[in-house]
């Protein structure tokens, strides 16, 4: 379909909503696609900072190697945490203020488009049609004419029927609708911004950090804010980690009680997907950690011997039955290389002296990597032969950390989400097609002429008028 | 046989039938463009049988998921979404002049895949984080959009060309006259960007769904979030430029390779970034 195609009856085939950008007035500034624009890519911009300047908590680092100048610079323009300094939000008030002027500056053309009174009602000749779109049928007009607005009317629901010199014009519309889409998107925006506001301001995140068996009533707060005692109390009654075969976390979980006025009120576990609410506080499996204390036990055995086993720390000192080694306890980990629990040993015998791992998981590792006490002597509990040494940790505890949240703004962000995806898909998946049928009398035979105009989808709309065109041509007597 | 094994093969039969498209593009001949169409459709097969068996073998393996889990298998869907989509508009348009321009994005994603040896081919079981019904439904919509924004960007890169050589004022060659005329690939370029954008935008707002119910927060300005946002931004400003400014051609031609850098850097330079998103 060239530029001259059988839309140009209609004037420009696709139209173009109006644009201000000759005045400078305040309402023009208000309602410019310009400032949208801009405001769009200051955003884009200053989101792009964010990720590229560590943000919060990690900017400390980052900040101690600035020069001073540089950071007072980066303080003043809250480069640390661009994401909630006053000009991010600023910028996103103004988008929404820009949105909403441009929206409602717009909103009346289209619904003069909707109504359909921008259909231009002036004379309309066949001989303005290309050819191709064109066809002749043997039966009179007023006939044609009443068969095809009965054709036109199933497409299009309402038919205008004017009656001109030689003929008949029939004018339908569909999809007019999709006129709206870019409001309902605009709206959906509006929302989302509404809700991430009220998130920010109103919506509070907190931690709740819990050991096994211990209660906790109260919320503590990220960046030195005074923590918040809760009308509840959680107790976490067990923590529990699964691996998989590989090594790789299966399931994080806590078996929580919600307590009030020491009353079981509510028991369930938190798994990481699958928060739990409670007192309009949703609650998220966030990490955990192994409590300081809990005992190491060093067992030790000779050759085929009976094993020993003692209790330890680092620094404890003692010989080995028979003298032959002292044994120091140098260091001890929680999660050695997230190998889990280990301790270092160093032996002095008259052999010198040697210092190995002892790891709790010794099996397991051995099994995931065959070879490696071999290739690393150094995790090797048998080093000091013909001693094996292996550990356990007795009567330790997990801590599980649950993030706290309660986020008034998730309605309005999902209603917002929600009517974004509705108006997105009814301004590109549908468009406002009209057609207009010509019919002219020509020696008792009907010439017939269709064109057709959209606001978008010109293949879509041509694919629409071909299968029109057959339609109308089907009449008996087709010549 | 394994998976991985079929795709390093699909690897080369992608290849194959790039470069038999741009034979066609040379010689002109027809011949090798059906030869380069009959390729691309086994390929695209072998591809999703591929798939299939990965997503068999996890369930033989014991920890069964959708093979949209890691990097690797986000690669390979990826190209496997650039083929369909490129197939489908093979089928509906009957040109294969897009051939030698998308086919070698689908042969990079998958060398990409196969030879990186940052790049694990290991099916790997879900962690806890990854445990959740959005996942399909977020890597399908992302992976799509990104699909559709590579066409977009493939047809941009053939505007140009032909553009550059309607400027250079003489005759065009076999290559330039093979590819079609500015307004179909005006239209495919804008259909491209629209599919992109509003398989993004579904992308994005199941991502926070799924960030709602596993982080706690629907939005955390994730660098990988904070990227998709700054894409979802640009393809905003070009439909706008075209349905507002009407902007047209080579204007839009050079937003749809601003917006598929864009692409690419949510979906890879964000790794240089310090991201929740690690796992992809």
């Amino acid at each position: 379909m060239g530029k001259e195609g059988p839309t140009g009856i209609f004037g420009q085939r696709m139209e173009r909503m109006g644009m201000a950008s000759k005045h400078t007035g305040f309402r023009e500034f208000w309602t410019s696609m310009r400032l949208a624009v801009v405001l769009l890519g200051v955003i884009a911009l200053g989101a792009l900072l964010g990720t590229v300047i560590p943000q919060q908590a990690a900017a400390e680092a980052f900040a101690a190697r600035l020069h001073p100048a540089l950071l007072a610079v980066f303080k003043a323009l809250q480069l640390f945490d661009v994401y909630h300094s006053t000009w991010f939000v600023l910028l996103l008030v103004l988008l929404a203020v820009n949105l909403t002027a441009c929206s409602l500056d717009r909103f009346p053309a289209a619904w003069r488009q909707f109504r359909g009174g921008a259909v231009p009602d002036g004379a309309v000749r066949l001989d303005d049609l290309p050819a191709e779109w064109i066809v002749v049928t043997d039966k009179p007009v007023a006939e044609e004419a009443s068969r095809l607005e009965v054709l036109l009317r199933k497409r299009c629901g309402r038919v205008q029927r004017a009656e001109t010199s030689p003929g008949f014009v029939l004018t339908g519309g569909k999809g007019a609708f999709s006129r709206f889409g870019v409001f309902v998107v605009h709206l959906g925006i509006l929302l989302l911004i509404a809700g991430g506001l009220a998130g920010a301001i109103f919506g509070v995140q907190g931690y709740v950090e819990i050991a096994e068996g211990d209660t906790v009533n109260t919320m503590q707060f990220r960046g030195g804010k005074e923590a918040e005692t809760l009308p509840f109390a959680i107790r976490c009654d067990r923590f529990t980690v699964e691996n998989y075969e590989d090594g790789a976390p299966k399931v994080f979980r806590s078996d929580l009680t919600f307590l009030e006025k020491g009353k079981v009120v509510r028991q369930g576990a938190l798994l990481v997907n699958h928060p739990i609410t409670f007192g309009g506080l949703r609650f998220y499996q966030s990490s955990y950690g192994m409590l300081p204390g809990g005992r190491l036990v060093l067992s030790y055995v000779r050759g085929k011997g009976n094993a020993d086993e003692r209790e330890t720390a680092v620094g404890d000192r003692f010989s080995l039955p028979g003298g032959e080694g002292e044994v120091e306890v140098i260091r001890a980990e929680n999660d050695l290389m997230r190998m889990g629990p280990a301790v270092k040993l160093s032996v002095t015998s008259t052999r010198g002296n040697v210092q190995f791992w002892v790891f709790e998981n010794i099996e397991r590792i051995k099994s995931a990597n065959p070879g490696v006490l071999a290739q690393v002597p150094l995790m090797n509990p048998g080093l000091f032969a013909p001693y094996l040494f292996s550990m356990q940790k007795k009567g330790e505890r997990f801590y599980t950390v649950l993030q706290a949240a309660r986020d008034p703004g998730v309605p309005l962000v999902a209603g917002g989400a929600a009517l974004l995806v509705a108006g997105l898909m009814i301004t590109f998946f549908f468009s406002h097609r009209r057609f207009r049928i010509v019919l002219e009398e020509e020696k008792g035979k009907s010439r017939i002429g269709l064109a057709g105009s959209s606001n978008r989808d010109p293949v879509g709309l041509e694919n629409e008028m071909k299968r029109l065109l057959a339609e109308i041509g089907k009449a008996e007597g087709h010549s | 046989m394994s998976d991985s094994v079929i795709l390093s093969g699909v690897t080369f039969v992608y290849l194959l039938s790039f470069l038999l498209y741009l034979v066609r593009m040379v010689r002109g001949r027809e011949f090798w463009g059906s030869a380069a169409s009959w390729i691309a459709r086994i390929g695209f097969l072998l591809h999703s049988a591929a798939l299939l068996l990965r997503w068999k073998s996890s369930y033989d393996l014991g920890i069964g998921h959708v093979p949209l889990a890691n990097f690797y298998e986000s690669l390979i869907f990826f190209a496997w979404a650039v083929l369909l989509l490129y197939l489908i508009i093979e089928w509906r348009t009957r040109s294969r002049s897009l051939g030698a321009f998308v086919v070698p994005i689908a042969f990079f994603l998958l060398a990409f895949a196969s030879i990186s040896p940052g790049v694990s081919d290991r099916i790997q079981p879900l962690i806890p984080a990854l445990q959740s019904n959005w996942l399909t439904v977020h890597v399908l919509t992302c992976f799509l959009g990104y699909a559709s924004f590579a066409v977009a960007f493939a047809v941009g890169i053939m505007y140009l060309l032909k553009g550059r050589g309607r400027d250079g004022g003489t005759e065009e060659g076999t290559f330039l006259s093979l590819i079609p005329a500015f307004d179909a690939l005006e239209e495919l370029l804008y259909q491209g960007v629209v599919l992109g954008f509003v398989l993004l935008s579904l992308g994005i707002m199941t991502g926070s769904v799924w960030a709602h119910y596993a982080w706690g927060s629907y939005w955390s300005w994730d660098p990988k979030e904070t990227w998709s946002l700054i894409t979802w931004i640009v393809y905003a400003v070009m439909l706008h430029a075209r349905s507002v400014r009407g902007w047209r051609g080579r204007r839009m031609a050079w937003m749809a390779l601003l917006g598929f850098a864009s692409v690419l850097f949510t979906y890879l330079g964000v790794n240089y970034l310090d991201s929740l998103h690690s796992y992809f």
